[in-house]
């Protein structure tokens, strides 16, 4: 009976929807911007609603922008933002309306949270799902690795997203591959998100503001990756007040400047950090030592300015090198840099749009110089230009319109040789490739009734690979067969599809909803790597006659939950991905420096299933979460094992991850995270032979084995010290791998020293009972 | 490709953070599957008229440390590009051996036949690449703790400018030649191509009173390719390479191994 009723309700409210637009002429609209009252910093995400009207609501944009369009009227208007305290205010609503809200922290320090959700229960409102909010207050909570708070080593804790190994801040989400996730910083692509192999993100915790990373049901404004989009903003800047901050770590120290530029109108930060392990290796009495060289650093650059009431620009950058050398003899460094200048124009007070331009850029570079004449360097790059523009429409107080276009212009060096005359090494230029990369989309987030809601968009994206350049084509054994030149503007290879992104949710009650998303997702440019870990030398490849875009198709499923007063969240998501055109390689494959490399892959496809298990505590003094993920990842390919399904590497099929942190007072607390997964899938021999009187290992199938489980506790100590007028400071103390489990870094087959015949096999492990100790300040 | 010093650079980055801390290697037990046995074949030939042997055997388990188990019925076969076919009589323990005379610029076809199954390699036999000289220069990496100044050995040779050459360095120290386990040096000329080359030959650093002696061998692509692979597998030290798999081999038939036609040229020094 209860039943029929709701279901009669539905179509009611169908038939309201779409009469709405004439019935209600009289409405209003209410905008502005959500801050913080501390540093003016743009709150994204937070909610603003309205008592009155249960369900009605919109969330800030990433400019801290709302607008809600409502029927004329006095309301109580609501605004949330975890962590922070909530604004109530009756507003009479009788024309249009301007009003910025700026949200105070909670006084009570014990009520900051770990991991933040915009509204208390809008992990279950919204419709989206797969989505994780970090905020770098989160990131620093939890015990890391040498003490360096990295946002990409802290969003490895949550279901669905795998380490790429042991102190990696490479990530897999959901059995996709690393390069499968698209990193954007201020909306550039970081093309190599990692210093030092991997050990360490580009990502300095303190210029960063907010951190999302979909998981799946990819809104249809991002497009490009298949797996994952990390959408990373960076502070603005404090817009009221001069402030310095900093920490000084044992692996890099960093600072942090900023203020505004005209108060409350504009405001500027730059952040910096460098690691300095060469400065103690000047202090060596070994001449090498003292020569060489071994560090990293990143800086950021942030400036705004609201120029009239409806227009603000934007200008951010970042910076950030890895240098290593001995003497003369021997360079290598390589790194990113991104710009995005970005304007923000009101149309209207419903018409928000944003116009960017953003360049991205990574490039390596050797240098060699044996002696004098076997002198040469060798680098490669990869060059962006982007122009981005997007136009949110908040139509009514169901319906939010998003749309837009985007055109990258792509520029591949992808390797190149200089030496001078008398070189041993022949200069060398691989020809530089150009594509250009594209895509428009529309998407409504539309809330059907109190119950339903639908968000539901679609994507055309498109790749033309363009001349001058030479087009081949290779036989199954990589040989080249044809070779075609282009010209300069002459398309070689086009392609293009339409990507379908939908979610919908269904609220069950107060406490819980379902929801289901089904997403299509293209990518144009694939990573070369035949390593592990992440290298300065992968390189990026376009799409092109031999290389087909990889095509990813998820669907998922999940049950949300909110205990308690909203205090623990509980969820379930299941998905299930289809991957198309994946890449490996030819055994033995030259991938650098190779003009036709392209002969050098063979391709197919992959699957991943699995299901996350989620559960939260926001509130109190004990906070933290449980998330376990079981999963499999599977690929298959023609060229291995004769087309025979495999793991991948990380296949890891049970996950588990700990994370908790206690107030012990008002002074310390204490944080703990314990991590446990199934280890990796990984070819070991299933024979031996001789060849010129050695063992060799002989290999049956691939990745048929697996490392030893892995598990791991950290810990962590902080100490906030007494807070003094704007001065505050804290010092943190934290052990990685408390328990000093040896976990399998690597696990190598070799003849024994003593007898060659026998062989056997041994086991690396990085790291063990690490302790670090940061001191953060901030006046 | 002269060869860029990568897996060291990792491994100095890696050693540089994890020995400031703690990295362990500790040998473990692991439980390796059985396989079906594979055939494995192994022939060298040079120019000249020398004793030819080929080694036919099959592989066995993993862990067990015992002479490899010889194949001793198959038919063995030679034969140079254009010639007649000359059969290679079995001796022992699946060694089959007879006195050819080879010809460099030639191709060779070794036949194996072992019940209904054949497996075949061709091997072009390349001209000789005389290696020149060998130099020194001091490592621009000093050892810590040692006081002798140490040195790295550059092979000098010049590259012919017309085909494509493959080269594989054998290096003996002090009259001990150094195991493909532990160095297997193989480069070809795509960036080298028709210079006068002076070029690290080994990694490997060298003290006052070492006696080296080096010599370079010249390689068809394919067997090239194998012994590339080959390294791959044998010297992945640090596990960074993706997947390890069994060595891109020259013969037909599913067969392991390789048949290797070479020349060779040799030089030595002794560091001062």
């Amino acid at each position: 009976m209860l039943q029929k009723q709701k279901q009669g309700r539905t179509v009611l409210m169908l038939w309201v929807l779409l009469l709405s637009t004439g019935l209600f002429a009289q409405k209003v609209t209410l905008k502005g911007t959500i801050k913080d009252a501390a540093n003016g910093e743009d709150l994204i995400g937070a909610t603003l609603s309205i008592a009155e009207l249960p369900g009605t609501g919109i969330s800030s944009n990433a400019y801290g922008f709302y607008s809600l369009t409502l029927p004329k009227g006095k309301y109580t208007v609501r605004v949330q933002y975890l962590g922070y305290s909530t604004i109530s205010e009756k507003i009479n609503l009788e024309a249009d309306l301007s009003r910025n809200f700026e949200l105070g922290t909670a006084d009570n320090t014990l009520m900051e949270v770990q991991v933040k959700a915009e509204r208390e229960d809008q992990n279950i409102t919204k419709t989206e799902m797969s989505v994780t909010k970090l905020s770098p207050k989160d990131v620093k909570a939890v015990p890391i690795l040498f003490g360096e708070p990295d946002i990409l080593k802290t969003i490895q804790l949550l279901p669905g997203v795998k380490s790429a190994g042991e102190g990696n801040s490479g990530f897999y989400v959901r059995g996709g591959t690393a390069d499968q996730n698209l990193i954007l910083l201020d909306e550039a692509p970081v093309y190599n998100a990692s210093h030092l192999l991997g050990f360490f993100s580009v990502f300095n915790s303190d210029a960063i503001k907010d951190v999302t990373l979909y998981k799946g049901g990819m809104p249809a404004e991002f497009g490009g990756r298949t797996a994952s989009v990390l959408d990373i903003r960076m502070k603005d800047g404090n817009n009221k007040n001069f402030g310095v901050s900093g920490g000084i770590g044992i692996i890099s120290s960093k600072i942090a400047i900023e203020g505004p530029i005209t108060k409350g109108k504009g405001s500027f930060i730059v952040s910096g950090r460098r690691t300095y392990a060469d400065v103690f290796l000047k202090l060596s009495k070994n001449k090498s030592l003292r020569e060489s060289k071994l560090y990293f650093y990143d800086l950021n650059l942030k400036a705004n300015y609201q120029i009239t009431e409806k227009d603000r620009v934007y200008l951010s950058g970042y910076f950030g090198r890895d240098v290593f050398g001995a003497g003369n003899s021997f360079g290598f460094d390589w790194g990113n840099a991104t710009g995005t200048v970005r304007w923000n124009h009101l149309f209207s007070d419903r018409l928000f749009s944003n116009t960017s331009l953003i360049y991205s850029q990574y490039d390596y570079k050797f240098n060699i110089a044996s002696d004098s004449s076997s002198k040469f360097s060798i680098g490669s790059q990869i060059q962006d230009w982007n122009l981005k523009q997007d136009f949110s429409w908040f139509s009514n107080e169901n319906n939010n319109f998003k749309f837009g276009f985007n055109v990258i212009r792509h520029n591949f060096l992808p390797g190149q040789i200089k030496a001078p005359e008398n070189s041993s090494v022949n200069a060398l230029k691989l020809d530089q490739k150009y594509s250009y990369e594209g895509g428009a989309y529309f998407q409504n987030d539309w809330k059907i009734n109190s119950d339903w809601s639908l968000n539901y968009g679609i994507r055309y994206s498109f790749f033309n690979y363009v001349g001058a350049g030479t087009a081949y084509t290779f036989d199954k054994e990589g040989n080249i067969l044809t070779e075609k030149k282009y010209k300069k503007g002459e398309s070689i290879q086009y392609y293009g599809g339409w990507e379908p992104r939908i979610s919908a949710k269904y609220q069950i009650n107060a406490q819980s909803s379902i929801k289901a998303s089904l997403n299509r997702n293209y990518q144009y440019l694939h990573l070369l790597s035949n390593s592990t870990t992440s290298t300065p030398t992968d390189i990026w490849v376009p799409s092109s006659n031999n290389i087909k875009p990889q095509i990813g198709d998820q669907l998922a499923l999940g049950f949300f939950r909110n205990l308690n007063d909203n205090q623990f969240e509980f969820s379930i998501e299941a998905y299930y991905k289809d991957m198309q055109n994946l890449i490996d390689y030819r055994n033995g494959a030259d991938l650098l420096l190779n003009s036709s490399v392209e002969g050098e892959l063979v391709y197919g496809k992959g699957q991943a299933y699995g299901a996350e298990f989620f559960v939260r505590k926001n509130k109190g003094r004990l906070t933290g979460w449980v998330g376990y993920t079981l999963s499999r990842t599977l690929r298959k390919f023609d060229a291995i094992d004769g087309g025979k399904a495999y793991s991948a590497r990380q296949d890891r099929i049970h996950d588990l991850s700990i994370v908790a942190m206690y107030d012990l007072n008002s002074k310390w607390k204490v944080s703990a995270n314990w991590v446990f997964n199934t280890g990796d899938a990984v070819t070991f021999p299933s024979g031996r032979y001789y060849f010129e009187g050695t063992v060799v290992p002989y290999y049956t199938e691939r990745n048929g084995y697996r490392f030893p489980n892995y598990h791991r506790l950290d810990l962590g100590l902080t100490r906030e010290f007494r807070k003094r007028k704007n001065r505050e400071s804290s010092l943190n103390i934290s052990a990685y791998n408390a328990y000093g489990r040896r976990n399998a870094y690597s696990i190598t087959f070799r003849p024994k020293k003593d007898n060659p015949q026998q062989t056997e096999a041994l086991q690396t492990t990085l790291f063990r009972w690490i302790p670090s100790i940061t001191y953060n300040f901030k006046f | 490709m002269p060869r860029i010093p990568m897996y060291p650079i990792f491994w100095i980055c890696i050693i540089a953070l994890a020995a400031i801390f703690t990295s362990c290697e500790k040998v473990i037990e692991v439980d390796l599957n059985n396989s079906a046995p594979r055939i494995v074949i192994e022939a060298s030939l040079i120019p000249g008229t020398n004793l030819f042997t080929v080694q036919v055997t099959q592989t066995g388990d993993y862990f067990t440390a015992t002479d490899p188990t010889p194949i001793n019925n198959a038919s063995v076969v030679l034969r140079e590009e254009n010639g007649t076919p000359t059969a290679i009589p079995f001796e022992a323990k699946g060694h089959y051996s007879k006195t050819i005379t080879a010809q460099e610029g030639k191709s060779y076809t070794l036949t194996v036949t072992i019940g209904d199954k054949t497996y075949e390699a061709k091997s072009y036999l390349p001209p000789v690449v005389p290696l020149d000289a060998l130099t020194l220069k001091e490592a621009p990496f000093q050892g810590l703790g040692s006081k002798d100044t140490t040195y790295n050995v550059f092979i000098n040779f010049t590259d012919p400018a017309v085909e494509t050459n493959s080269y594989r360095l054998l290096i003996t120290v002090n009259d001990t030649l150094v195991p493909m386990s532990d160095e297997l040096v193989v480069f070809n000329d795509k960036n080298i191509e028709g210079n006068t080359v002076n070029t690290e030959a080994s990694f490997n650093t060298y003290k006052r009173g070492d006696h080296i002696s080096i010599e370079m061998q010249s390689i068809d692509a394919k067997v090239y390719d194998f012994y590339f692979t080959l390294s791959n597998i044998l010297l992945d030290n640090g596990g960074f390479s993706a997947a390890p798999a069994n060595p891109n081999t020259n013969f037909t038939g599913g067969a392991l191994g390789c048949f290797v036609a070479y020349s060779s040229s040799s030089a030595e020094i002794v560091v001062p």
